[in-house]
């Protein structure tokens, strides 16, 4: 099986066929990542488009680590949906409530109000430690990636977690086992 | 660096190695230190136990049906595959023994049966005998593999450390059972053998290979 780093590579030397198994690759993986931030799928595509598009379109040797750069400019792109979505007064429901913002992830997540909740308590967290939450709970990534990601120290991007853990903790005190 | 366990950790210390330990990133070398730390420190204590409910409930949150969640299924991918290996092992163990895998269930059928198909009506009942073991194996190993499978989903556990020391207790349950099934294979060919000295001439010629191969015996 070739790995994401054998089809970087090939990429690099201009391979078209790499970059296509690399979107094969990828674009679940994105879609799944801003769906997490937008709680709305066909945002989490247009990111997805527009990330690969950069990826695509970028200086070569201006991205460094790969994957790490392509979860850079997904949580970039999120991060400024977010920000657009509260400066045009869509912060009626917008953002916190990331699952709802979608007819059908509304009505999936009505099927559990825990999930619901869930979904709104994590989009209710300042955006440092929500980035982290995404990125580690549901991303799976290393607390080393996150930090490289983010661009943090991972001691930072740790405590970011336990904090976040914390007010979770709170808001979903009802839903606790 | 040699850590010293004897040593003592403040709170922010804790937090961070309690969030490794939630997320199976803690190095074996801390544990000790933040299990000191945990005995004597309530609050942190609690916290660690609040949080890793926390942790589970945040996985309620189940991505949309839209989006195909491949990160969260890739994190299952290693331990499938690990237990398929182990699977494959016993199957492999089984001569003549054909193990495949789809959607998410592994399924093992005897190559041996295709060859016996074509044998006369006293190899007939040795082929019978052949497609009991053939139920039985696959029942007990689809459900090992089901058990493990739930076991991987249920202890979480991520590092690769727990998961090396899970793999082998795998490898060494897996390693009962080939026997198990080596042992149920040879009572079905010694059933056989009292079936009529016919059949136990075409078990001689076909069917003891599979049950020394299926025991492990070098020979």
């Amino acid at each position: 099986m070739t790995t994401d780093h054998e089809l970087f590579r090939r990429f690099e030397n201009g391979s078209p066929d790499a970059f296509q198994a690399l979107v094969r690759s990828w674009a679940p993986r994105l879609d799944a990542l801003a769906w997490r931030f937008l709680g709305d799928v066909e945002e989490a595509r247009d990111v997805r488009q527009t990330a690969l598009l950069r990826l695509w379109t970028a200086p070569r040797a201006a991205t460094g680590r790969r994957t790490t750069w392509l979860h850079r400019v997904v949580v970039n792109l999120c991060r400024d949906r977010l920000r657009s979505r509260r400066l045009r007064g869509r912060s009626d429901g917008g953002d916190v409530r990331i699952a709802s913002a979608d007819p059908a992830a509304a009505d999936a997540a009505a099927r559990d109000e825990v999930a619901r909740r869930v979904a709104e308590a994590v989009a209710s967290l300042p955006e440092a430690e929500r980035d982290v939450v995404v990125l580690k709970q549901y991303a799976d990534l290393s607390f080393a990636r996150v930090a490289e990601i983010l661009d943090i120290p991972a001691t930072t991007a740790k405590s970011r977690m336990w904090r976040a853990l914390a007010k979770l903790r709170v808001e979903l005190k009802e839903c606790a086992p | 660096m040699t850590i010293d366990p004897r040593a003592p950790i403040s709170c922010e210390d804790a937090r961070a190695l309690s969030v490794d330990l939630l997320y199976g990133e803690l190095d074996r070398a801390e544990q000790p230190r933040l299990e000191r730390h945990l005995e004597s420190c309530a609050e942190c204590r609690d916290q660690q136990a609040g949080h890793q409910d926390v942790r589970k409930l945040l996985d309620r949150w189940r991505p949309d049906p839209r989006i195909d969640e491949v990160s969260r299924n890739s994190r299952r991918t290693w331990w499938r595959v690990a237990s398929v290996a182990a699977a494959l092992f016993v199957g492999a163990c089984l001569l003549g023994t054909r193990v495949s895998w789809q959607d998410g269930s592994v399924t093992f059928s005897f190559a041996a049966t295709a060859a016996v198909e074509e044998q006369t009506d006293l190899a007939a009942s040795f082929h019978r005998l052949i497609e009991a073991a053939h139920r039985e194996s696959n029942d007990r190993l689809r459900s090992l593999h089901e058990q493990i499978l739930i076991e991987l989903e249920q202890s979480e556990r991520e590092n690769d450390a727990a998961g090396a020391a899970l793999v082998r207790a795998l490898e060494r349950r897996l390693v009962r059972e080939r026997r198990e099934i080596g042992a149920m294979i040879g009572r079905l060919a010694r059933a056989a053998m009292d079936e009529s000295a016919l059949t136990r001439n075409a078990f001689h010629r076909m069917g003891a290979p599979i049950a020394r191969e299926a025991r492990g015996d070098k020979r």
